[in-house]
Parts: structure tokens; sequence; C-alpha cells
């Protein structure tokens, strides 16, 4: 995969119609945005729909990027490819037919390399925790925390990317932040011992 | 700073940024202040850096497949795109300017003199508003009319002249992430391509039309009721014991109005701190 040519480079070529280019764009950024639609829906079956359909999405958009930022467009129409399977959800609760994740025995994250036995058990209880944790924010809490902590995105990109205020970033990261700390905190024999022991303390 | 920070005493929301160092540099050294004599503050702090840590340390899947589009897929229509807003909240924002902008436009007329309360006085002497000669006989009646036409039009016409908002986007999106998605049974699915969320929004506004024509017709009723007192001309004559019935409108609006905006606003808080 080309990694120095710049996005505009391959996003000009695909407006002429060139998928080729269209899909260096995917292969640059399908594992950030396949990890967002992970985070955000729980369980890989539905991320994996919402990152395909993301893509298409983009492509037949491409002709409205505007932005400065291709990946803020792109993890935006993720975005909301997430919101539309959480709103779908909601209105029809768990049929037969819909690929929720409950059935997907896949694990949501990759295996552990954690040396010990006890220390990758610990990780994975961890990082199941801190899954849960994320599932119980409001989806715009969660949204702007997975951008900030998972994806590593700058409170400017996640503010290009939702199209709110910088203050409102803060806002949100600071709510989702404080939200996680309290529900972790029910979970203390779970946490790494900074938290645990500061909880403890109170 | 926000206020509940200003009145808690304890900026959460900046320890917060200032865990990411996204705190506005005129800010860092009244938190650093702060935290140095604030037990409970550096405690938060080093607790939402555990939990930033955990979340950092969260590895990255690697995706399960490519996502590399076949020609097939390119050719294939996305499916629609439900709303991200939440369309009471959007509406009652946009009922809300449209109420405060008709109360600024009879205020503006009342205050201007176009309708002139003075001039009342005369049993023979018509009103003039704006453009329209108001015939004294039922001259406020014809003029609550006309006002409840205009007011209905900026309302709805002011959401159906708006672009639909995220159509320009692209991204099937059709407004900013301005509120939680809970609603979202509320959004009827939109496509990207055929964006009818602006329709939707003027159909919402509708309502608020509707309740002016509503109020034209007790308005008239009050008309008619000054008017039968005494015989006296029915020109905009200050009501002498009492509101006059461009004053009760003007409140009736800016009630309106001031409901739908603080409503919105709540919704939105509560969105926030859900």
């Amino acid at each position: 995969m080309d990694t120095d040519t710049p996005d505009l480079d391959f996003i000009a070529r695909a407006r002429q119609g060139d998928l080729n280019a269209f899909n260096v764009l995917v292969e640059r950024y399908q594992t950030g945005v396949y990890n967002l639609c992970l985070r955000m829906l729980g369980a890989p079956a539905p991320a994996e729909d919402a990152a395909q359909d993301a893509f298409i999405r983009a492509y037949r958009s491409l002709d409205r990027f505007r932005g400065a930022s291709f990946r803020a467009w792109l993890f935006r129409i993720a975005a909301t490819a997430c919101y539309d399977e959480l709103r779908r959800r909601k209105a029809r609760p768990a049929t037969s037919l819909d690929r929720t994740g409950e059935e997907d025995e896949r694990p949501l994250d990759p295996p552990d390399a954690a040396p010990s036995m006890e220390d990758r058990a610990a990780n994975t209880e961890l990082r199941r925790a801190l899954q849960d944790a994320l599932a119980q924010l409001p989806h715009d809490q969660r949204l702007a925390i997975v951008l900030c902590d998972v994806q590593g995105f700058d409170y400017a990109e996640i503010a290009e990317t939702m199209r709110v205020s910088l203050g409102t970033v803060k806002s949100r990261i600071s709510r989702a932040r404080s939200r996680l700390r309290v529900i972790l905190l029910e979970q203390r024999e779970l946490l790494p011992g900074s938290i645990r022991q500061s909880g403890e303390e109170q | 700073m926000k206020l509940a920070d200003i009145f808690s005493r304890h900026p959460r929301g900046e320890i917060s940024a200032h865990a990411d160092g996204e705190l506005a540099p005129d800010r860092l050294g009244g938190l650093e202040a702060h935290l140095s004599g604030c037990e409970r503050c550096r405690t938060e702090l080093g607790e939402l850096l555990a939990v930033r840590s955990a979340l950092r340390d969260l590895p990255q899947a690697a995706a399960p497949r490519s996502f590399t589009l076949t020609p097939a897929m390119a050719e294939r229509k996305p499916a629609p795109v439900a709303s991200l807003t939440t369309p009471s909240f959007v509406a009652m924002r946009i009922a809300g300017a449209g109420f405060a902008a008709v109360l600024a436009v009879v205020v503006m007329l009342d205050a201007g003199g176009i309708v002139d309360d003075t001039r009342g006085g005369g049993s023979d002497e018509s009103t003039t508003l704006g453009f329209l000669n108001i015939d004294g006989s039922n001259g406020d009646a014809e003029m609550y009319e006309t006002l409840a036409g205009d007011a209905a039009a900026p309302a709805g016409g002011s959401v159906a002249d708006e672009p639909a908002p995220g159509a320009e986007d692209g991204d099937g999106s059709t407004d900013g992430f301005q509120s939680g998605p809970d609603s979202g049974e509320q959004n009827p699915a939109i496509d990207p391509q055929l964006d009818n969320f602006g329709q939707e929004r003027a159909d919402a506004t509708t309502t608020p039309g509707d309740d002016i024509s509503s109020r034209s017709d007790a308005i008239d009723g009050d008309t008619a009721a000054l008017e039968s007192g005494d015989g006296a001309p029915a020109a905009f004559t200050p009501d002498d014991d009492g509101l006059s019935s461009l004053l009760i409108i003007e409140i009736g609006l800016a009630t309106i109005a001031l409901i739908a905006i603080g409503g919105s606003f709540a919704m939105r808080r509560r969105e926030d701190s859900e």
C-alpha cells in the first residue's frame, strides 16, 4: 500500500471513477474504522457490517467531501453508520435475524501477549469491563471518548468529526471519563492498581 | 470554565482536558494552582489518567477482512441513514426562533409607530399598518389576521428554505452530532440522497403557525369585545383599563418563544447529562 501519497491525491482519482484509488484509502483506514465501529457497537459482526457500509457510503458521497481532513470525514460516516445500527437495535430489539453480536463467538479483542496466565486473565477481564462500561455511556459521549482514547484523535479533530465546538468535545470527554471512572470503581478488583487504590481511599 | 465548576469549586471539566494536554494555556496556571491545594481534584486527576491509560492500552483489533469495494458494491445503493438529530429538539429550537422573529417584528411595528397608537382618538380615522389601510371599524381584526398570516409564513418558510443540514456533507448524516440518538425511534430513515428532513421539520413547525392562527381567532374575539364596549374607534388605542391587544400578542409570542427555546435547551441539557 502506498503510505506516503496524500489522501487528496487518491480522492481526486477516485472522483474520476478510479475504484482502485479509493480502495487504497480503504486499506489505509479500515483498521481504524473497524475499531471505531467495534467499540461503538460492542460486537464484531455488526461492526463489520457498519464498517463496510461506511466505506460504500463514503465512496458514493466522495464528490461532497469538502473538509480538511478525510479521516475526520470518513470517521463521521462510520459513526453515522454505528448510530444507525444502534437506533435500529433500539427500534427492533433482539430479532433473530439481526446481527446483534450476541450470537457472535468471536472475541472482541485480539489474544493478549501478557507473559503469565494470571496477567492474561486480568487483562481480559479489564478489557471486558471497559467495553461494558463504554456500552453504558450515551452515544455521543461514547463516540467522543473512543475517538480520543482509542483512536488517538486530538480535540480539534474530534470537533471536526462530530461537528461540535471544542467546548462540547471537552465536556463530553470529561463526562465520559467521569462516568467510566465511577462504573469501573464498582468493579474495583478488575482495575489497574492506580484506580483501585484511590477508590479504596474514598 | 463551566458555571457548575465555579459553584462546585472543583473544575472537573478542566481536569479531564488537562489530562489530555488540551487545556487552554491561560487556564493552565489556575488549574495547577487549584490542584496543588485540592487533594480531591488531585485524586480525580489520577483516576482519570488511569481510565485514560486503560482505554489507550486497549489493543486495536485487526480488520476481520478487507473492506475494499468491488465494482458491484460501488454501484450498490447504501442503506438509508437515520438522522442523528432529535427532531423535537430541532423543531422546538426553530419554533422558538420563529416566534422570537415574529415577536421582534411586532415589537418593531409597535415601537416604530407604524401601528400608531396615538392616532386612534377620532372615530373616523383609519389606522395604517405598514402598507395596509385598515378601516377603523374592524381594523384590529384584520390586522391580527394579517399578523397571523405573516407569523405563520416565517415559522414554516424559514425551515423550508433552510438547506437540509448535512446535505452537502455527503456522509449520509443530516446534522451535527448535537443530540443523542436515543430518540431514534422518532426519526424516520432518511436517504442521504433524498433528504426529507427539511420537509419533516417544516411539517413540524406548522403547528406553531396553527397555534398563531388559533390565537388570532381568540384575539378577534377580544377585539370585538373591546369595540363593543363604548363604540370607541377600533384603531390601536391604548387600552385605558388594561393591556392593549398588541401588548397581549407580544406577551403571548414572548412566552411561547421562551417556552420553546427553554424547552430545547432543557432537552439538550438532559441529553448531555445522560
